[in-house]
């Protein structure tokens, strides 16, 4: 049938099947913008389009229900490639981070001012609230919205969305253009599934509907034979190779616990027979057509289930070791259905026993700490397992290129990536390129690789290109997630609130392979305990396998658990003692110049080294923290099922790995005078780019715009380690920043040349010119002269940048919360989060990342939960039943604030930023429950019928 | 899979089409629950109801006549919808929902997490249905006993009386998730005593229920309503809904917590991810004694 309607103000008439969906029409039509987030399951807003002047979800629409209407989408509002007024203001007040969800937001701000000029709070609540967005916390929209507004009635009406700081410096510190805003708001093809051509193939994934099983039999005739399939592969036909998904750098401190497919599956999901075929449904039909027999086993779900005595064994593998294998080596008794297991290097595991690895260690003699105490406390905190829910799905689109393999990625770790797939494919790197297109949110999940390899070998089997996206459910069940955990903190005090001792036991649960099985544990300790200084410190980690879904890396890896636990137990510890919390923090904490001994025992997989605190905003971020939310003042409601309480907490995480990670950069300058930055530091949205950008417009004095840059491209652009451990600004920030020094060192010697001037009396001076004591030369005389027939040749430099200084950043969080004794509810009235991240170096977008990080963790402390049955099935696996926060979700006030240091090892001073955001919010919120109302919950998430229960409102 | 839409210009196209066609045949409104992937039984033939100009409000001395083809957010846009109407059709979760979710399309799914078929059923709504038949108009209540297969073209929402007072309340444990519970009170008082009670809770079980052993409970107490005091939380950021139980001060009234139990005991839940059986009947007792509160306290002629 055909359908008559008018499309961003032209009139169309074309063709659609009767049941076609709006959204999968507009993408047919190459309207790209509007996008997927939730199986069209009306839940994420992403689809969003505006019919009739009406924001509806293009996923819950047919084609026929568009038919004589007007119909906008995104695209239609940048005229000419101008952007419209809530275009340029989403970009200057930092809101678009990934970008995914802002073609929907930007369409429902349109329609918000159309209705309503000057609208309030409440009413930009109201409009943005069917639309998710992971990223940004949703605050910094009411500034886009207002600034919009009054750029409506005034335009060029200009105001200052963020803080900005270091005068000395032009553009760093200062409130930029994201330099991939415009064509992320203009909704231009960006991310994985706008580079897909006609013809290719797509891929679907059988998933196992066991936790824990052997596959018996499986028969893919009937699949094979179904025309348009182009492959099916199971674990009779996969390459035998062991990896670990992991991306982390070589040899990485996680097993090799898996191939391709197994022949014995270990979760609800895993996958059993990848099919390829010429469309999305009929792979879909050939999944539903391969017939498997399984010899079910019992799963094992929990810590406590993992550690019992003749626990099912997850792995009962043969066990190697590339290097240091222990002399009792047994494998005896291992069952060849499970396979292989090979270790880099011990890592303290016991699959026996269901142990992925362990470690422990510590500094002093703890027992020596509680003999000198007055006081020992000791609790057990546990956590459960919550989902990045990045709005984009992971998602790969794999080609030939000739005999090299193109792999378009989502993904945090191009270089890793590129590694693992070549193992696998059993090719060398250089067959290999990896192309990060933009990420639809990443937050750790992104890290591994776990849908890539198996479309990068269907395509080199097939040399056919190969679409593999997630849907939600396999986002939830089959990527990356928090790992639950259970911690015993111990600690010994005196009266007045000196730590004397500190012992931490976590218990973590890995889930089913051992992808960050070492190191996000063990984060759970170097990200908290190196926040009081305490003379006897002692840590045990023990990480299990199970059959839950996949564990790994989370914004925060970590940390956010130990701290969670650590700070909580100080809270009760100081309660006990009758002291005021913030005075026992203060107490007990890390300065300036502090010497972190602990740290010599938390290597990720290696010897650590104690590291001195270069620098730490502790200090103002407690100070003001605690003047704005009036710390000691007790509030009282009128209401009195109402209690108000207040809670205080202190953060960590740490810049990068210094020691392991390494970023490199390149800068070439242009015949124009113009630089090009080739940069591997991944963007996943959060601002690398820009803030690469800064640092080589900073130090090579020039505007901007003069720098165009390239990232993460494996063919193009240096390596890089990626984007993890909150290494951006530091690693990949310092990388451009050494090549833009290398570049000035060029331009200042051949300056000196052009001038016949010495290289000392030259500086570079702004825009774009070298100046000396005679005269000066632009960047274009320059270029000119080394790119002539009588010249040395186009400058170009790279620069590698590794460390072995740390740089942490610090914060301090503070609420106040409502807690409504009779209904359970808790409500956060304020939300105070102070972060040191040395110089803020995009202020807008370090304010995006910390409003975006708490209020994530605001979700898994209140609400956010993944939730298994006691066959490991995950029962809430969609974007609703887990409950995503929305904008209607926010604080009643919520004020991220930076505190500005120096950092003298950070690029212009800079710091980390966004992961330790993800670190305060459960320590504070239970902090100030208790406050309210005397009790302690020791488990997130503190849902209305856990304060119910604590409250003895209802029975346990 | 769907091979025909159909768009029928008349209410009579409409039956018409609906006769004739034969195998998987739906009226298609908003479309946001039958164009899911979880829609069962799926389609295979759509009449879609947009040109039949039911979507229209209209006020008259009888009370108020709602299109079936109404959205969720022109009930709440249009000045002729109620207070008490409107505030139960915001409580449906976002904004682009409301903009496609019809009122019809609303009734026929009847799911018993509805955030606003509680407040029409106290507020005594019917429905006018077309179908071979002929034109009916019954009670909203029987109506959804078994929604069937006509053609829903309008709601009736009868003239509220002087002295009824309606107040409906949802819980939800984040702005995305669905209503945990789901209630709407309708008090009648004359004289202050009050004389008429109902009660209709939605969410915490697979059905929605009336909950008529507490009415006649309260009913057989012959109380009168005193205004009681209102706590207001917004400052605390607290929803009023959330936070205003407080003492009603009715002279035979139980207290708020004689109240919750009361309907606590009354409440059939069911447990699921979102709660237990013993958090839902708790919660639910909270709710409904927080709402017939606010109900006792809300102006007379309609919300509180
Ligand atoms: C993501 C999401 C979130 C939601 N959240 C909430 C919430 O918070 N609170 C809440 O109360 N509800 C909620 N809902 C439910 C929503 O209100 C209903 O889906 C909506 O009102 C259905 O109306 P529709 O016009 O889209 O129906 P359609 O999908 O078009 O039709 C639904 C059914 O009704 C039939 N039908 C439609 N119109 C007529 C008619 N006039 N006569 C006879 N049959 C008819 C159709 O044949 C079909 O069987 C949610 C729904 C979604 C998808
Ligand atoms: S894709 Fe339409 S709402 Fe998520
Ligand atoms: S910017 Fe909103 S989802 Fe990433």
């Amino acid at each position: 049938m055909k359908i008559k309607f008018k499309l961003n103000g032209m009139m169309r008439e074309w063709e659609t099947a009767p049941g076609e969906k709006v959204l999968d029409f507009l993408k047919r039509h190459s309207v790209t913008s509007v996008r997927n987030g939730c199986d069209c399951q009306g839940s994420c807003g992403a689809c969003t389009i505006v019919v009739n002047k009406k924001t509806v979800n293009a996923c819950l629409l047919l084609t026929a229900q568009i038919d004589d209407k007007e119909v906008y989408t995104v695209d239609y509002l940048a005229k000419n490639r101008q952007l419209s007024v809530v275009q340029q203001a989403f970009i200057d007040a930092g809101v678009v981070q990934c970008g995914y969800c802002s073609p929907a937001m930007i369409l429902a701000v349109t329609d918000l001012l159309s209705r309503n000029p000057s609208p309030d709070e409440r009413a930009v609540k109201d409009a943005l609230s069917g639309i998710f967005c992971r990223c940004t916390g949703y605050q910094q929209f009411f500034t886009a919205v207002s600034l919009a507004a009054k750029r409506l009635v005034t335009p060029g009406y200009t105001c200052q969305t963020a803080p900005e700081f270091r005068e000395d410096l032009r553009v760093v510190g200062k409130v930029e253009p994201k330099v991939d805003g415009p064509r992320l708001v203009r909704g231009e093809k960006a991310y994985v599934e706008d580079m897909v051509e006609s013809g290719s193939l797509y891929l679907k994934m059988l998933r196992s509907p066991h936790a824990h099983a052997y596959i018996k039999n499986i028969d893919t005739t009937d699949a094979l034979n179904m025309p348009g399939v182009a492959l099916v592969v199971t674990h009779k036909n996969c390459p035998d190779v062991y990896y670990n998904q992991a991306g982390q750098g070589f040899p990485e401190p996680s097993p090799y616990d898996r191939k391709l497919f197994g022949e014995k599956v270990r979760h609800v999901g895993d996958r059993v027979a990848a099919v390829v075929a010429e469309t999305n449904e009929i792979a879909a039909e050939a999944v539903k057509k391969i017939r498997v027999e399984y010899e079910i086993l019992k799963p094992v779900l929990s810590v406590d289930e993992a550690a019992a005595e003749g626990a099912p064994l997850v792995h009962n593998s043969v066990l190697e070791y590339v290097v240091g294998a222990p002399k009792d080596l047994d494998n005896s008794g291992a069952d060849p259905r499970d396979g292989r297991i090979i270790y880099q290097f011990p890592i303290h595991a016991h699959p026996k026993k269901n142990i992925a690895a362990s470690v422990s260690g510590g500094i002093g003699a703890i027992s020596q700490g509680f003999k000198d105490a007055d006081v020992v406390f000791e609790q057990e905190y546990q956590t459960t397992q919550i989902q990045c829910t990045p709005l984009e799905p992971h998602v790969v689109y794999t080609k030939m290129a000739g005999d090299r393999l193109i792999i378009h990625a989502s993904t945090q770790v191009p270089w890793h990536l590129r590694r693992i797939v070549a193992r696998i494919l059993g090719v060398s790197e250089n067959k290999i390129r990896v192309i990060k297109e933009r990420v639809g949110g990443g937050f750790g999940a992104k890290q591994d690789i776990v849908l890539e390899e198996v479309a990068a070998y269907c395509t080199w089997v097939t040399g056919r290109p190969v679409l593999f996206k997630f849907n939600r459910e396999e986002e939830f069940i089959a990527s990356r997630t928090r790992h639950p955990m259970k911690i015993k903190v111990k600690l010994g005090a005196k009266k007045d609130g000196r730590l004397t001792a500190i012992h931490m036991h976590v218990r973590a649960n890995t889930g089913p392979y051992g992808a960050h099985c070492l190191t996000v544990p063990m984060n759970a300790c170097s990200k908290s305990l190196p926040l009081f200084l305490c003379d006897h410190v002692h840590f045990q980690v023990d990480t299990y396998y199970s059959n839950i879904p996949p564990c790994g890396a989370y914004q925060g890896y970590g940390a956010p658990q130990g701290s969670y636990a650590l700070q909580l137990a100080v809270a009760e510890l100081a309660d006990s003692l009758g002291l005021d919390h913030l005075s026992v923090l203060e107490k007990n904490r890390v300065h300036d110049g502090s010497m972190l001994e602990i740290l010599k025992c938390l290597g990720e997989g290696r010897e650590g080294v104690p590291q001195k605190v270069s620098s730490c905003g502790l200090g103002p971020a407690l100070k003001k923290g605690a003047q704005m939310i009036a710390w000691g003042h007790k509030e009282h409601s009128a209401d009195p099922d109402i209690r108000i309480g207040k809670g205080v907490t202190i953060i960590q995480q740490g810049s990068g790995l210094p020691g392991l990670d390494s970023a490199n950069a390149s800068v070439t300058l242009l015949g124009d005078g113009t630089l090009m930055l080739l940069s591997g530091g991944t963007d996943l949205g959060t601002g690398l780019d820009t803030l690469t950008t800064k640092m080589v417009a900073e130090c090579l004095c020039v505007k901007m715009e003069a720098v165009s840059l390239i990232a993460a491209d494996t063919d193009v652009t240096p390596y890089d380690d990626g984007a993890y451990a909150s290494s951006g600004t530091f690693f990949s920030g310092s990388a451009a920043l050494e090549a833009a020094k290398a570049m000035r060192q060029k331009l200042i010697e051949t300056a000196s040349l052009m001038l016949k001037e010495p290289a000392e009396t030259l500086s570079l001076v702004f825009p774009s010119q070298v100046k000396g004591q005679k005269g000066s030369v632009t960047f274009a005389e320059i270029s000119r002269f080394t790119q002539s027939g009588t010249g040395s040749g186009q400058i170009s430099v790279t620069a590698g940048f590794t460390t072995d200084k740390a740089a942490f950043p610090y914060g301090a969080h503070f609420c106040q919360v409502a807690v409504n004794t009779r209904t359970g509810e808790v409500r956060i009235q304020k939300y105070y989060a102070l972060q040191d991240c040395g110089t803020p170096i995009n202020p807008e977008l370090a304010l995006g990342q910390i409003y975006g990080g708490v209020l994530k963790t605001i979700g898994h402390s209140l609400y956010e939960e993944m939730i298994l049955d006691d066959t490991g099935h995950c029962i809430n696996a969609t974007l609703r039943d887990y409950r995503v926060p929305m904008i209607n979700d926010l604080p009643a006030d919520f004020k991220a604030e930076l505190v500005e240091t120096n950092d003298p090892f950070g690029p212009y001073g800079g710091k980390s930023v966004s992961e330790i955001s993800c670190n305060g919010a459960a320590p504070v919120i239970a902090s100030a429950i208790h406050d309210a109302v005397g009790v302690w919950i020791r488990s997130w998430p503190f849902s209305a019928e856990k304060v119910l229960k604590a409250l003895g409102k209802i029975e346990v | 899979m769907i091979t025909n839409i159909f768009r029928p210009q008349s209410v009579a196209e409409a039956l018409g089409l609906k006769n004739d066609l034969k195998g998987s045949v739906f009226y298609l409104a908003g479309g946001t629950e039958i164009n899911s992937k979880d829609f069962y039984p799926q389609p295979d033939q759509l009449i879609f109801l947009e040109g039949l100009g039911l979507n229209q409000i209209q006020q008259d001395n009888e009370g108020l006549t709602i299109g079936a083809h109404c959205t969720m957010q022109q009930l709440i846009d249009d000045t002729k919808t109620p207070d008490f109407i409107k505030q139960a059709a915001a409580q449906i979760i976002n904004r682009n929902i409301r903009n496609a979710a019809t009122l019809g399309g609303h009734l026929v799914c009847n799911k018993p997490y509805s955030d606003i078929i509680p407040t029409l059923l106290v507020a005594g709504a019917s429905v006018e249905i077309e179908g071979p038949q002929g034109t009916k108009v019954v009670l909203l209540s029987d109506f959804l006993q078994a929604p069937g297969t006509d053609l829903l073209v309008a709601v009736k929402i009868p003239q509220v009386k002087a002295d009824r007072r309606v107040s409906c309340l949802n819980y939800r444990c984040s702005a995305n998730d669905l209503s945990l519970i789901t209630t709407a009170v309708s008090v009648v008082c004359q004289d202050r005593v009050v004389s008429e009670i109902m009660i209709i809770l939605g969410g915490v079980g697979l059905k929605r229920q009336r909950l008529l052993a507490v009415e006649n409970n309260l009913i057989s107490r012959n109380f009168k309503v005193d205004r009681a005091r209102v706590h207001s939380s917004q400052n605390e950021g607290i929803q009023p809904r959330q936070s205003q139980v407080s003492n009603l001060a009715g002279r035979v009234l139980p207290g708020v917590d004689e109240l919750q139990n009361l309907v606590s005991r009354a409440v059939e839940a069911t447990p699921d991810f979102r709660g237990s059986v013993v958090f839902k009947k708790y919660e639910a007792g909270v709710m409904v004694a927080q709402a017939l509160c606010r109900a006792c306290e809300g102006q007379a002629g309609g919300g509180s």
